[in-house]
């Protein structure tokens, strides 16, 4: 008895090879359409909220919403697609922090240059975090990053001549491209400033976004989520565990580099306070809260975390035990706002471990079943469902 | 010569705390392969009541240390019976809720009792013993000695008893030991409620002895007996021990001698180096040890 490919005896029979390519033809046609039209309604978002929100507050917010996630859609990559758990990340956006305060403002090199050396720089650093990572696996990585924040810590704030040590650096940033300045952005007679920064923010996360997809879609990605699934049926597949486990330090470090570019940028000063284990720790709720493993998981964490720290910080005061001193016997809002990410990341993993992307692909599944196309046979809509 | 002894004696008496910190992490690690990152959490919460109880409502020592530990340990009972036992993420995610839970304690701890350090009286009295030049305090002693019973203890259950089989059979495989009448919840249970109690003993013991006092920085302190652990190898707990009593040393004659250049932060720092030497030369810890691996 020979056996014969599955794929092979249906590509023999006459009629699917006639309905087939038509049938393809069709849905991707349809799925194609429906996805520019996403992208065209997401890059229309990008460019006009920025522009249209007048409150400073909550411009800051969005732009710092656009930081993590840039930060997120990097540690995605690291630990959606690759499962590889970092609480590490931190460090990467203060390494980032640093190189562009030395290139930028030190040197006052323009901004392609301090943007594309930090993410440079940033995927080195990655890629040498990479092997001390591959030695152990699963929850034993969390010593890695632990030992990576205290290394860290040591180097951002005892590095004096690099850093300025625990006084902080000063980090004004160049932000133009050829004509264009985004601190100072002329459309018409108007002129936007934090808008400006803001838009170049959401512009780099949409190109962070696109990378990610790409890198998702390609070989790279799928050995990566290989290497989540089964390491040893990965590795017996032929599949580089070094490679692909470095890759993904590299890519995500050069993430979480050039968001830390962008923070110097946004906040014109950079102190090593800000790259501790709780910062690390906020970018993993992002990711858990969003959807970790999901392309738009990222960017619905980050806002939904920058909405509830504002939030909160507009409504703590008025909440009882809240106190601004935080006195004996009170939360102060910055106490208040990290019990509660606490509580976000409990609740989430616990209850909904696939996060608020999921409840958009239910979304999907409920409208796809209230509406069967022609073409969709029973067994198709069921596989349809089951997708996540 | 003398400042050497002196850094030693007090390296041994930080390590023999690591040692019991390092325990709590490997008696949950070993049972159910989490890595329970709130064992922090059981360290700073248990040193400030100690600071409630004592101090503030005078109970006597000896009970508060008892309190401590009950509570610590019930504590631990609640997180896996609400939390933990209800997940279905795996390893990974349980990890993560455990340092969710300790991203909500540390704020909750700073607004009942303030960012302030608690000085809690020296419970232990002040007298110092002298041995050829060096001064060991009594507190010391009482660290080396508490550490060195409940390690004893802990081998005792661990390999002795019929727990302690129970513990080990769940951690190889939870099928094959429920075949052989094992309740592996029970036993998940237990390792939690133990991992409380030896918590709950460091965190009085911390807060007392070497640190002086309840304060915030408790569970950095806990998350550095972390180094140890893996230096000695995750799988042996003697290497666990023999490798927190060496990153106790290192740190300690780090802050003796190392030169002021390399910065305030190196002490600390140090360990963490150490680990990663250790990880990159000889992956599954000084000691032997499952569960890593040379890629």
């Amino acid at each position: 008895v020979t056996i014969t490919p599955l794929g092979a005896s249906v590509s023999v029979t006459a009629p699917t090879r006639a309905v087939a390519p038509r049938i393809l033809g069709e849905i991707r046609l349809v799925t194609g359409r429906s996805r520019h039209l996403r992208i065209a309604v997401l890059v229309a978002l990008v460019v006009v909220l920025p522009l249209t929100i007048t409150s400073s507050v909550w411009l800051s917010v969005l732009a710092l919403a656009g930081i993590s996630a840039i930060v997120v859609i990097g540690l995605n990559v690291l630990t959606g697609y690759a499962g590889q758990i970092s609480l590490g990340q931190a460090v990467f956006v203060g390494v980032g922090s640093y190189t562009a305060a030395y290139l930028g403002d030190r040197h006052g090199l323009p901004m392609p240059v301090w943007l594309l050396g930090t993410a440079a720089v940033g995927a080195v650093v990655g890629a040498v975090v990479g092997p001390i990572a591959l030695r152990v696996r699963g929850p034993y990585l969390i010593f890695v990053s632990l030992a990576l924040l205290a290394i860290g810590q040591w180097v951002f704030s005892d590095w004096t001549s690099f850093t300025n040590g625990s006084t902080g650096e000063p980090a004004f940033l160049k932000t133009s491209i050829g004509p264009v300045n985004f601190a100072a952005l002329k459309i018409g007679s108007r002129v936007y400033s934090a808008a400006g920064l803001c838009l170049l923010i959401w512009l780099i996360v949409l190109i962070c976004l696109w990378l990610a997809s790409n890198v998702d879609r390609s070989r790279v990605g799928r050995a990566m989520r290989a290497v989540r699934g089964n390491e040893a049926a990965a590795s017996a597949a032929g599949i580089s565990l070094g490679r692909t486990k470095i890759s993904a330090f590299a890519v995500s470090a050069a993430m979480a580099a050039v968001a830390g570019a962008l923070l110097a940028a946004q906040t014109q000063y950079v102190s090593p306070g800000s790259f501790d284990l709780s910062t690390s720790l906020t970018y993993l709720v992002v990711l858990m809260l969003g959807g970790s493993g999901t392309r738009l998981g990222p960017i619905i964490g980050a806002l939904a975390v920058g909405a509830l720290q504002q939030g909160l910080t507009d409504v703590g005061p008025s909440l009882p035990f809240i106190a601004a001193n935080g006195s004996q016997g009170s939360f102060t809002v910055a106490q208040l706002t990290q019990a509660v990410l606490g509580l976000v990341l409990v609740g989430v993993l616990a209850f909904q471990p696939r996060g608020l992307a999921a409840l958009w692909t239910v979304v999907g599944r409920l409208r796809r079943r209230a509406q069967p196309g022609p073409l969709r046979s029973p067994a198709e809509s069921e596989n349809a469902g089951a997708r996540p | 010569v003398s400042t050497f002894l002196q850094l030693t004696v007090s390296g041994l008496s930080a390590g023999f705390l690591y040692a019991l910190i390092a325990l709590g992490f490997v008696v949950i690690l070993k049972s159910t392969r989490v890595m329970n990152l709130f064992q922090a959490g059981f360290v700073l919460l248990a040193g400030y009541l100690a600071y409630q109880f004592h101090v503030a409502w005078h109970i006597p020592f000896v009970f508060t240390v008892f309190l401590c530990m009950a509570a610590m340990g019930l504590l631990g009972v609640v997180i896996e019976w609400s939390i933990i036992s209800r997940m279905r993420g795996g390893f990974d995610s349980a990890v993560l809720v455990t340092a969710g839970l300790l991203t909500v304690l540390s704020p909750v701890v700073s607004a009942i009792w303030s960012d302030d350090t608690r000085q809690i009286d020296d419970p232990w009295g002040l007298r110092t013993v002298k041995v050829g030049g060096v001064v060991i305090s009594e507190a010391n002693l009482w660290v080396v000695g508490l550490s060195l019973a409940a390690l004893a203890v802990f081998f005792a259950v661990f390999q002795l008893s019929s727990v302690g089989i129970a513990m080990r059979a769940v951690a190889s495989d939870v099928v094959a030991a429920r075949a052989q009448g094992i309740r592996p919840r029970m036993v998940v249970r237990m390792s939690w409620a133990a991992g409380g109690l030896l918590g709950g003993l460091a965190g009085v013991m911390a807060s007392t002895a070497v640190g002086g006092g309840a304060q915030p920085s408790l569970s950095q302190f806990a998350l550095g007996s972390l180094a140890g652990l893996i230096i000695g190898g995750i799988g042996s707990p003697t290497g666990a021990v023999l490798g927190s009593l060496l990153v106790g040393l290192v740190q300690e004659y780090a802050i003796g001698y190392a030169p002021a250049s390399l910065g305030g932060a190196f002490p600390s720092a140090l360990p963490y180096l150490v680990l990663l030497v250790v990880l990159l030369v000889r992956p599954t810890g000084l000691f032997g040890g499952v569960q890593v691996r040379a890629a």
